[in-house]
């Protein structure tokens, strides 16, 4: 609690613009030595806290940078969002990049170098409140493309989302060691809900995914599975709010729930039980 | 003020999901009350040897498995179950009237439910035959609050045991979801066999008064270890240092590989060591007196022992050449066959991921290279390995996987 009221009040008595670089010098210092003494034991985040906690607190950093200069005009998070899942007009296109940073547990990855993962992500309105999105999440070796319709509706400040959409996951490595190849394909219904704060949106989404099919090879020989298994499920909690002009931006912190993970598949494809590991997701509206 | 509140909360978020986690802590074996070895004798474990086997269910609760293998440590019986790699650990003892009781816990491989269990076996289902080498008609039934009974089914084929196959916990660990006891620590040597092990791999560094340590990860950190004074890498204290601050997560010292080796060789019928050499400078030069007088010590015993320094990288094979009086030791390369054969290995171990590799293993066994795999851990990839592959051995961090797919395959 100490440690939170700290970054807070840091946060907050250092608002914007240069003056915020000792924050960041505070933090490398400061910070992050304590963090790194009391880690909890056996949390891969805990072994990069410096990586961890400077992407995060950055990010916060600079939503509080930008809350002064975003407030006197008629920007509305409802019309530039592109989490919330409100209704737009036919024909509406709209995209988003980000970045996931994946905290796979420990045991899966105990010699893996861990990397944040892009993310491509595209909308197009239907009218009616339906939309088709679709996205490639990426790590060079692994990769997950998603695609399929939305339908949304609003009740006042409040909307709601519900879809469903078809994943394939491919994953290839022929370096250091592997000779391997992983695909799959999963099935992924979500509800979302979200907020409109005016200026700031909240977005909550639950995910489920059935894994119908899925092969791995290493070296040649091909490891089948059979039959589908439900891979698990996912929370995301987002934040959204103006970033530049009508640009908006992201921070995401999701809760995964899963036997596997597209990021980690080299390490250890599939889990005979769940894990619960976060993930956290930077994103920019284009 | 409204700002202020969704700032904090953001931030409070972040501070949650990133400092919040899974703890992935030690579950100890449940202690069992042993009340049915009460005034029990002690029976040598050559006889409770013969008991070793496939067994079925033919009574009671399913919970456990259907089909077993049951194999016989020097200490313990264990079974290993068909279903989601569920093993029991037993104590046994001869009773008054003639049976043989057993008391101890199962777990699941990746997961830490566990509990105790009790069974025995009357004169009647075969306890004196057992004490006599006969097997046959053995029966081991549930007591005290379990309904199993589990028939002997057959012993081991010909096959199996002549293939002296090498199963080996990753890191000592017999677990990796949850494990019993820290990686790389005494504990596991002492208990690896219970868990069907014929052999375990250690990681190998230096400390700065070049005593050859077993510990993983290149500095001291909370994944290993409980929080205390030292940190940084492992080469910067003097072992005398490390033992007196640095504790593993379930309470144990780090330990030298000369403890390693003499709880190996006077604690165990472990046979096969393979250490992992993580490639501190001149690090075979230290090495090798302590594996000389480790097998000076288990020739002592008659104890067939194998202690294998592993070579997983260019840098490693360079530390090895440098001292060139290794080379009558028994060596693994992990990079290739060719390489195997250059530097005098006795055993070649591919990753999982570069496949099966059969051409490569069949170049190894024309050299006298034995063949081993790591680190496998799911079920599917296990199986498939073991029928179609042409391993020695595999490394993995669920081995009772690998014991009950082994025995009952071949």
């Amino acid at each position: 609690m100490q440690l939170f009221m700290q970054i807070t009040l840091i946060f907050h008595e250092q608002p914007k613009g240069i003056g915020q670089l000792p924050f960041v010098l505070y933090l490398k210092q400061v910070i992050i030595p304590i963090m790194s003494k009391n880690a909890s034991p056996h949390c891969a985040w805990a072994k990069q806290p410096y990586k961890t906690i400077l992407f995060f607190v950055t990010v916060c950093f600079l939503l509080s940078g930008y809350r002064v200069s975003a407030q006197s005009d008629n920007f509305s998070i409802a019309s530039k969002s592109f989490l919330l899942p409100q209704p737009q007009a036919k024909g509406k296109f709209t995209q988003a990049l980000s970045i996931y940073y994946v905290v796979p547990p420990r045991i899966w990855t105990l010699d893996m170098v861990n990397a944040p993962m892009f993310n491509y992500s595209a909308k197009y309105s239907l009218g009616k409140g339906f939309n088709v999105q679709g996205g490639l999440s990426s790590l060079i070796i692994s990769n997950r493309f998603n695609f399929g319709p939305f339908w949304n509706h609003q009740f006042g400040k409040d909307y709601l989302g519900i879809g469903y959409q078809l994943g394939f996951n491919l994953g290839m490595l022929n370096h250091f060691g592997f000779e391997s190849t992983l695909t799959g394909w999963e099935q992924q219904p979500s509800i979302t809900w979200g907020h409109d704060f005016g200026k700031t949106a909240l977005t909550v989404r639950g995910d489920f995914y059935y894994t119908s099919s899925m092969n791995v090879s290493h070296g040649g020989n091909k490891i089948p599975y059979n039959s589908g298994f439900i891979n698990g499920g996912s929370i995301t909690t987002s934040f959204e709010q103006r970033l530049y002009k009508q640009k908006t931006m992201s921070l995401g912190l999701k809760l995964n729930y899963l036997r596997y993970h597209i990021l980690a598949w080299p390490a250890l494809p599939v889990n005979s039980y769940r894990y619960v590991f976060p993930e956290f997701q930077l994103g920019l509206n284009l | 003020m409204k700002a202020i509140v969704t700032h904090t909360l953001a931030i409070l978020f972040c501070f949650l999901f990133t400092t919040g986690c899974r703890k992935n802590l030690i579950t100890i074996p449940p202690g069992s009350k042993d009340e049915n070895l009460v005034n029990t004798q002690s029976i040598p474990g050559s006889t409770m040897k013969k008991m070793e086997g496939i067994y079925t269910l033919t009574a009671g609760s399913n919970e456990l498995g259907e089909q077993f293998v049951c194999k016989v440590s020097r200490y313990k019986v264990s079974f290993f179950s068909n279903k989601e790699g569920i093993f029991i650990i037993l104590k046994y003892g001869k009773a008054t009237d003639g049976s043989i009781q057993f008391s101890g816990f199962w777990r699941y491989s990746e997961k830490k439910d566990q509990g105790n269990i009790q069974f025995a076996i009357t004169a009647a289902n075969g306890a004196t035959d057992l004490l006599n080498g006969i097997v046959n008609n053995l029966k081991i039934t549930g007591v005290n609050g379990s309904s199993m009974q589990l028939q002997y089914l057959r012993k081991f084929s010909d096959k199996a045991l002549s293939k002296d196959f090498m199963i080996m916990a990753h890191h000592g660990v017999q677990t990796t979801s949850d494990p019993p006891f820290a990686e790389n620590s005494l504990l596991n040597v002492l208990n690896d066999e219970d868990y069907g092990c014929r052999g375990l791999e250690f990681d190998v560094r230096l400390t700065k008064d070049n005593v050859p340590i077993c510990v993983h990860d290149a500095t001291i950190d909370t994944r290993l270890t409980l929080k205390g004074p030292l940190s940084g890498a492992w080469d910067q204290y003097n072992f005398s240092l490390i033992s007196s601050y640095v504790t593993l997560i379930d309470g144990q010292k780090v330990p030298s590989v000369e403890q390693v080796l003499n709880a190996f060789i006077d604690s165990t019928n472990l046979t096969y060591l393979w250490l992992d050499i993580k490639g501190n400078k001149d690090i075979f030069k230290y090495l090798e007196p302590v594996i000389r007088k480790g097998y000076a010590r288990a020739a002592a015993q008659n104890r067939i022992v194998h202690f294998i320094a592993g070579m997983p990288s260019a840098d490693v094979i360079a530390e090895y050449k440098k001292q060139p009086s290794y080379a009558s030791l028994p060596t693994l390369c992990e990079q290739s066959v060719e390489l195997a054969i250059e530097n005098g290995s006795k055993y070649y171990a591919p990753r999982f991921t570069e496949g099966l590799v059969l051409d490569a293993a069949q170049k190894a066994k024309a050299n006298g290279i034995k063949v081993l795999s790591w680190t496998l851990n799911d079920k599917n990839m296990i199986r498939n390995y073991l029928v179609n592959g042409q391993f020695d051995g595999m490394i993995s961090d669920y081995p009772a996987y690998v014991v009950y797919d082994y025995y009952t395959l071949f």
